[in-house]
């Protein structure tokens, strides 16, 4: 395990509302919704916001873990396969049937071939009905590395800060998503004010 | 050479002032007994333990515990400096340490701005402060809901208010 220094959301964040994350969050009680994964951090608003719900969230702590995989490195399908496994802690006899995906920003920062990887392996431990919630950079540039997210109890999504240093963006666009997460489909999107596209993406 | 009179006032004193203190003694007794029942048992930092612990009493743990900790109804707390490899059952859990195992909180589980937690948690209840490190899944357990009043109970109810009403 890797566990790196988990920095509390504070001083530069700034906090906006995500409808289409909190309205899947709204699913939660539903039996084919109670499990989630987080692929980011624990943070203690997300946290506190999620105790008064039903539910088991996952949490991976995984995102230096996948950013630093390369598909030099990883050049079969068991190799990616088992650096999965390592990074999110989905074992084989993992019985649970994952509902809700918050994959944060991640998928911009993501090699398009790791991404497509990280979608396959997830297949395995889903549910038929699991959403995928995403974060899509718009702009030119984006923050040099992924934002740390903090789901709020007044409604909005706190989000750090991390504009010191900024990278390329890849600007996705739907017919990409497409592609790289395949077999999930844009469901919903919502363009915010700060220039990214929230995504609802699921298979059927 | 033995002077049997005063042997024989001797014992007979002595016997007084014990009846005398027994309710004393009770009395300690039962503050002993009120003090174990909010103590806390602590293992210290050079303590080590391979086994499972279990007792009826609050324990922080500042040492390093490869096991299982099984201390219904009790606290546990692990100290800054505690290192514990173990799944715990506990009424309320405290991490401020190092923790690689499982954690079933009756009531509540925190995780500290220090804690490093590698685990999974099932608890009401969970509070994790910012700073503090954690991988695994949390399950908050469904809270206590009111049971529903199955509707023969509810026609009971009815039944026997109704005419209390029109008695009124």
């Amino acid at each position: 395990m890797a566990l790196i220094s988990q920095k509390p959301i504070e001083g530069n964040f700034y906090e906006y509302k995500s409808p289409l994350l909190f309205e899947t969050l709204a699913r939660i009680n539903q039996a084919e919704f109670y499990h989630l994964l987080d692929i980011g951090s624990a943070n203690s608003s997300s946290i506190e916001f999620l105790n008064d719900y039903q539910c088991k969230i996952h949490i991976c702590h995984c995102i230096d873990d996948l950013l630093n995989l390369t598909l030099e490195d990883l050049n079969t399908p068991n190799k990616l396969n088992r650096a999965f496994v390592k990074a999110l802690g989905l074992y084989k006899n993992h019985n649970n049937k994952i509902g809700i995906i918050m994959l944060w920003d991640l998928p911009n920062y993501l090699q398009p071939e790791i991404l497509q990887g990280l979608i396959k392996f997830l297949m395995q431990h889903i549910h038929d009905k699991a959403i995928i919630h995403t974060y899509i950079h718009t702009t030119r540039l984006m923050p040099a590395i992924p934002g740390n997210y903090a789901i709020e109890k007044s409604g909005k999504v706190a989000m750090q800060n991390n504009l010191d240093s900024s990278t390329d963006c890849p600007a996705y666009y739907q017919e990409e998503l497409h592609k790289h997460m395949s077999p999930f489909r844009v469901r919903r999107s919502v363009l915010q004010a700060n220039g990214i596209q929230e995504y609802l993406l699921s298979i059927n | 050479m033995i002077d049997m009179k005063q042997i024989r006032e001797n014992v007979s004193n002595k016997i007084k002032t014990q009846q005398k203190d027994e309710p004393v003694k009770m009395n300690i007794m039962d503050n002993k007994a009120n003090k174990e029942v909010s103590s806390v048992a602590a293992i210290g930092e050079t303590i080590r333990i391979k086994g499972d612990v279990t007792g009826t009493e609050n324990l922080i743990i500042h040492g390093h515990v490869e096991g299982n900790v099984n201390l219904k109804g009790h606290n546990v707390t692990i100290g800054k400096k505690g290192n514990v490899e173990a799944n715990i059952e506990a009424n309320n859990i405290v991490v401020e340490g190092k923790l690689k195992g499982d954690m079933n909180g009756d009531e509540k589980v925190v995780i500290k701005q220090s804690g490093n937690v590698h685990g999974n948690i099932v608890s009401p209840r969970v509070t994790l402060e910012d700073g503090a490190l954690f991988k695994g899944s949390i399950e908050m357990e469904p809270r206590q809901i009111e049971p529903v009043k199955k509707p023969t109970e509810q026609k009971a109810k009815t039944s026997e208010s109704k005419p209390d009403r029109i008695r009124a």
